[in-house]
């Protein structure tokens, strides 16, 4: 998939479990269309990367101590940031998935699933959005 | 969840355990699948144990694939380490075993169909060589003791670097026990609580082979150091476990630390 510009995807991610931010940063080290720009370890940590940096995707574990993903996510929208939440989780039930996608999140993606999965959450994310921006460059 | 701790292990697992422990060279014949790679050093220290340019074969066991695939990431950039499988449940742990023969196994404690103990034990019991470390996502002294008595040499927990993951997988195909010290202190305080072995009538060479023991010495290290025969470090060793009733030499140092046998301090 070729992007139209050269401008790499800025990624926030949060996650409490340092293997799981660990595995992730050497992971998108190896993409060359995405930035880690940030990691933190809970909702607060989370959402202040995102003011900060203003992502194009934030990457967030459904739960986390002082507040999980949504928390995060529902944040991130009310202060509107063009910020797109990809909900990472290592649970796998309606409940979880509807209350992070009722807070905003974009995709859920298990941990359980390949690094590929994430990835493709992550681009398709950062489509939408540019495309919601209008923004090509 | 699993609360139940057996502080007395069967006397066959034992047996296995210390067998692994004593007889650090057999892994040599338990990997007919070696492979030979050119001219490649090993990074680190070196390996007497190791052909020279072998690398060392590293299985991965980690239902979150993300964490398996990065560890994967991590341990492919170093040059002296191979890995031979990632599996995701403990029965594909013990299949990936049984026909890759990795030297060293990472295994996450929690896995959906069984906890790492578990899985270890089993593990052990069919291929006694192979070198467990515990990786722990919710660390506590009931899984670390577990993972101990199940035979494991080495227990990493949540807060883990990347690098301590490399040195951990290196110190294993050594031999070597590494357990961080913070994670020490609470199982000594939890074997505070357990029926105590026979501690003492170490002799002064046993003593002096506990406390080398105790600073993370391997067997070679202690043998050059003591000007011993590895042979004979591993029936000093070998008399230690039986007199302070220990499975392994980590829970011989924790019990001899828990009896004043030795100090964890102790760094002379």
């Amino acid at each position: 998939m070729s992007r139209s510009s050269e401008r790499r995807i800025t990624v926030v991610l949060a996650d409490d479990q340092d293997a799981i931010i660990d595995a992730l940063r050497r992971l998108f080290a190896e993409q060359p269309d995405i930035e880690l720009v940030g990691a933190g370890r809970n909702a607060e940590e989370a959402l202040k990367l995102c003011m900060e940096h203003e992502p194009d995707v934030a990457v967030l574990d459904v739960r986390m101590p002082q507040g999980g993903g949504a928390v995060a996510a529902v944040e991130i929208k009310s202060r509107g940031l063009r910020t797109r939440v990809v909900a990472l989780s290592a649970f796998d039930d309606n409940a979880t998935r509807d209350h992070m996608m009722t807070s905003g999140a974009v995709s859920y993606v298990l941990k359980d699933r390949p690094v590929t999965e994430l990835l493709k959450a992550i681009r398709d994310a950062a489509g939408s959005a540019s495309q919601g921006e209008g923004v090509a460059s | 969840m699993q609360n139940v701790v057996e502080v007395e292990a069967p006397e066959e697992g034992r047996r296995a355990v210390a067998d692994l422990l004593l007889d650090d060279v057999e892994y040599v014949n338990a990997a007919p699948e070696r492979e030979i790679i050119g001219s490649v050093e090993p990074s680190g220290e070196a390996n007497p144990q190791k052909a020279v340019g072998e690398r060392i074969r590293v299985g991965i066991v980690d239902d979150h694939a993300m964490v398996a695939e990065g560890l994967g990431v991590l341990l492919r950039e170093q040059r002296d380490l191979e890995i031979v499988g990632i599996a995701a449940t403990v029965a594909e742990a013990i299949e990936l075993v049984d026909r890759r023969h990795p030297h060293v196994l990472l295994l996450d404690y929690r896995l959906p169909d069984g906890d790492g103990a578990t899985a270890a034990t089993e593990i052990l019991r069919r291929w006694p060589s192979t070198k467990v470390v515990m990786l722990s996502a919710a660390g506590g002294d009931e899984l670390l003791a577990r993972s101990i008595e199940a035979g494991c040499s080495g227990f990493l927990p949540k807060d883990r670097s990347g690098q301590e993951v490399v040195s951990a997988v290196r110190a294993a195909y050594r031999g070597e026990s590494l357990i961080p010290t913070t994670v020490l202190v609470g199982l000594l305080d939890r074997l505070r609580r357990a029926p105590q072995g026979k501690a003492g009538d170490l002799t002064q060479r046993e003593f002096e082979v506990l406390r080398l023991l105790a600073k993370g010495m391997s067997t070679e290290g202690i043998s050059s150091l003591l000007f011993l025969s590895e042979h004979t470090v591993r029936n000093h060793v070998r008399n230690i476990l039986a007199k302070l009733g220990a499975h392994s030499k980590l829970e011989a140092v924790a019990v001899a630390a828990r009896d004043g046998i030795i100090t964890l301090e102790d760094r002379r």
